[in-house]
């Protein structure tokens, strides 16, 4: 009994995965395991049974046929960046990490499309399609490290959806594995395909309807030149509403990113972008093009910024400026880990003209959970990534800190916005999704699991919460709409 | 408004208790591709702005909304909608749009209807009322239900109404033309792709040679650059626009002359659904090729052996756009469909009517 597959592989799972991928790439042993144990939401863990890493879509296919015939449900696994526990394994299930397969199958230029396995790094599709003057536009800032099966289950968003929109716009088609084992095909490369466009239903599954293996995107032309104007602002409300005013014109700019004081303070001290300290919030706006569109751009967005009570405002110059002034907004995160121990993300969507009054009310949040929020988002699209800031080993700091962020998320349902725009739901948000959905229209999502997955193998438990969960929680969408003020149309 | 909502419900509870069937109509302007014998559910009185917010770009429409209405509100406050939807007759309603998910000339630039849809609010098959989406661009809360309603031509429920999202509309638009090739059209398209021109609409008119249009859209400095760059490549010369904007919208509204019906009615309109690579069909007489490549229309007679001689090896659809459109397009007939897909397809119609009110569109 020296080996642990013969302590724990009662039902001879681990030999028959070994059968088919090879011992090297099943893990068993606690100590391999132990890293599987969750996504970037470390907060959420558990130590797989299994880890499988197969090479090739009838591998899967058999791991699946046993899954399925064993009723042990499979934990899918990109580069296990993802922020809401999507990928958080299950005891007594299979970890299945498609991180072995990362080829890109083909890159045709003339039709501008690449067809990727599901492992392949969402940088590395920009990366091959650089020399042919194309791009791959999703760019979640984990994109060194993510892969397109993940983006493609968490509908990935990034810096430049507002222009060039998230991944359920950039992905023609994909390839996947059924729980029973079958392949199933969605999209395709003509404009329009028939049949139920089933597409959307996959892009954003968080791993709960199928296996992709396979993905087909639209490459965009790369833009020749861009800049980004900085602009500083003496108060929230102003620097939202200088937002609005760029909306309200006919721009719609590459980015579009604001920051408030805590987080601008955090970050200069970290990289040194540049950032105005005294500010209580900046914006970033970029533009990109062909050089006359963007300096043409750049023109008009300066003139809205001052014309909306911009006290100051930097333009880069070169690339490596603004390489530098991004390289601010891109390191927040890491910036949040060096001012305290642990910082817990969250990621609601509210209506851009409601960002000011939800910041405001993370104001009294904080003094209410004593604990400090530094706020980054994507102020073009309202998605909102406060950063709650705790310690872990402080005792009940990790609940508050949860409550903190629920405390927000319902606040983002009050004005009429989402609990998630590009992290998921996972484990982490199952509560809140209660308030954002009636029990009939989690009914519906189940029973749409069932078409996909009825025998409940595919990452079970996750994604969508069971009617039981949402009444032991005490939390229903009723109560929600009754506290909706009267003159939002809540749609 | 509410009492309809109330009047839809009993309808669809009466038809779904007693084994009947409803069909689901606007103005009926799209029913030649998808006539129905069922009763008619009517959605027209049931119109009108819910919400729009021009600086948040969306706007939150009933269904039996006209679209020329819905069009007219938006260019007030110089958006539009920037999928440029196909309409036919006076424009049928948002609903019908949404349902039929058919797209207009600027479909390779904006990508689909779907792609515009944020939120929506049904009565389903059992007559209950369900919101998916929202209003912001970003959401992955739960499945992203509401877009599957795109091209679902009825069949999932009623559509009550539908939040779209909304864009600016294009600073300036420049349609240039070239007397091409069509071969050669379809490879500038290829190259054309890797360019990073503005290139919001594409047609070409004709057989082995014909006439290409080019639409370029977005600020003024921008369109002069790209004309400037074509014309290294291609003897362009620039439309009037009136004459242009008389082109794209024969074509948003299908009125062009090679679209309309002859006069027997005895010669079917094909339209071919391809990858935008494939090279020139082996037929004779006149094509329209919008979507740079993508989408093809032609007049003729076919005999199904030509038919899968002409699009073998190919992905796709090709199919008379005639009375059985919608069901030959939603059952995949005449494509490369597979049994997983109908199984698939056949649950999720199941999810939203299990008792198949709508299942005659």
């Amino acid at each position: 009994m020296n080996d642990p597959a013969d302590m724990i592989d009662a039902e001879g799972l681990i030999e028959a995965m070994v059968e088919i991928v090879g011992p090297e790439w099943v893990l068993y042993d606690p100590e391999e395991t132990r890293a599987y144990a969750s996504d970037a939401l470390t907060a959420y863990r558990e130590i797989p049974r299994v880890v499988v890493l197969p090479n090739g879509e009838e591998e899967i296919v058999a791991i699946v046929n046993i899954c399925q015939q064993r009723q042990i449900p499979i934990v899918p696994r990109g580069a296990g960046t993802g922020l809401s526990g999507g990928a958080r394994p299950i005891r007594e299930g299979v970890v299945l990490s498609l991180a072995r397969m990362n080829r890109i199958l083909a890159l045709d230029p003339e039709a501008a499309i690449a067809i990727l396995e599901p492992g392949v790094r969402n940088l590395a599709i920009s990366e091959a399609a650089f020399p042919h003057g194309l791009f791959y536009a999703p760019d979640p800032s984990s994109q060194i490290a993510c892969t397109i099966g993940g983006n493609v289950n968490e509908n990935a968003g990034g810096v430049h959806c507002l222009k060039y929109g998230l991944t359920l716009h950039n992905v023609l088609q994909v390839r996947g594995i059924l729980s029973s084992g079958e392949v199933f095909e969605c999209g395709g490369q003509t404009p329009d395909s028939p049949g139920l466009d089933l597409l959307p239903l996959l892009i954003g599954s968080e791993g709960m309807l199928m296996i992709v293996t396979e993905v087909t995107v639209r490459l965009l032309p790369r833009p020749t030149h861009a800049k980004v104007v900085m602009a500083s602002f003496d108060s929230i409300e102003t620097c939202a509403h200088a937002v609005a005013a760029i909306i309200s014109s006919s721009l719609i700019p590459a980015g579009l990113e604001m920051m408030d004081q805590a987080a601008t303070r955090a970050v200069e001290d970290y990289v040194h972008a540049g950032y105005d300290c005294e500010a209580a919030a900046i914006l970033l706006v970029e533009s990109d093009g062909s050089k006359t569109e963007v300096d043409e751009e750049i023109a008009e967005i300066k003139e809205i910024l001052l014309l909306n009570g911009s006290r100051s405002l930097v333009v880069s110059e070169t690339e490596e400026e603004r390489q530098r002034i991004w390289s601010g907004r891109k390191n927040a995160f890491p910036a949040a880990g060096r001012v305290a121990p642990e910082y817990y993300c969250m990621d609601g969507t509210v209506p851009r003209r409601q960002m000011a009054p939800l910041l405001a009310h993370i104001a009294q949040l904080e003094k209410h959970y004593r604990l400090r929020c530094m706020n980054v988002f994507h102020a073009g699209d309202g998605n909102m990534h406060p950063l709650i800031l705790f310690d872990g080993k402080i005792m009940g700091e990790w609940a508050r800190a949860e409550a903190f962020g629920n405390a927000i998320l319902e606040k983002c349902i009050e004005l009429g916005g989402t609990v998630t725009g590009e992290h998921g739901v996972g484990v982490e948000k199952l509560d809140s999704l209660c308030l954002q959905f009636t029990d009939a229209e989690r009914e519906v999502f189940h029973a749409l699991k069932k078409v996909f997955d009825p025998l409940r193998i595919l990452n079970p438990d996750k994604g969508i919460p069971s009617l039981r969960r949402c009444v032991e929680h005490g939390r229903k969408r009723v109560d929600a709409q009754k506290r909706l003020p009267t003159n939002l149309e809540h749609f | 408004m509410d009492g309809l909502v109330r009047d839809f419900t009993d309808r669809i509870r009466e038809a779904e208790a007693g084994g009947g069937t409803l069909g689901i109509q606007g103005h009926g302007s799209r029913s030649f591709l998808c006539p129905s014998t069922a009763p008619i559910l009517s959605t027209r009185h049931y119109q009108g702005v819910v919400t729009y917010e021009p600086e948040e770009l969306f706007i939150t429409v009933r269904a039996g909304t006209p679209l020329p209405e819905l069009e007219d509100i938006l260019d007030s406050k110089g958006q539009y909608l920037a999928f440029e939807p196909l309409r036919f007759g006076a424009g049928g309603t948002v609903g019908g749009m949404v349902a039929a998910g058919l797209s207009g000339p600027r479909r390779m630039r904006s990508g689909p209807i779907r792609d515009y849809i944020l939120g929506i609010r049904i009565l389903d098959g059992l007559g209950r009322e369900l919101r998916f989406g929202g209003t912001v661009i970003k959401n992955v809360a739960g499945y992203d239900v509401s877009r599957l309603f795109g091209g679902s031509w009825g069949r999932l429920g009623l559509i009550l109404d539908v939040t779209l999202k909304v864009l600016p509309k294009p600073r300036s638009s420049l349609t240039l033309v070239v007397d091409i090739e069509q071969e050669k059209a379809l490879n500038w398209f290829k190259r054309a792709r890797s360019q990073p021109w503005p290139l919001g609409a594409s047609l070409f008119q004709g057989h082995t040679a014909g006439q290409l249009a080019l639409r370029l859209e977005a600020g003024p400095e921008a369109v002069k650059e790209a004309f400037l760059a074509i014309s290294k490549e291609l003897p362009v010369k620039m439309m009037a626009p009136e004459e242009a904007e008389g082109l794209w919208r024969s074509l948003s509204t299908h009125r062009h002359a090679a679209l309309k019906p002859d006069k027997e009615q005895a010669v079917p309109l094909w339209r071919f659904s391809l990858p935008p690579g494939v090279e020139p069909l082996a037929i004779n007489g006149e094509l329209l090729i919008e979507w740079h490549g993508g989408l093809r229309w032609w007049r003729g007679l076919l005999d199904p052996e030509a038919l899968e001689a002409l699009t073998h090896g190919h992905p796709g659809g090709v199919m008379p756009f005639d009375a059985h459109f919608a069901s030959r397009n939603l059952s995949g007939q005449g494509t490369h469909q597979d049994k997983v897909r109908g199984r698939l397809d056949d649950g999720v119609l199941k999810v939203f009517d299990p008792f198949a009110v709508f299942s005659s569109g």
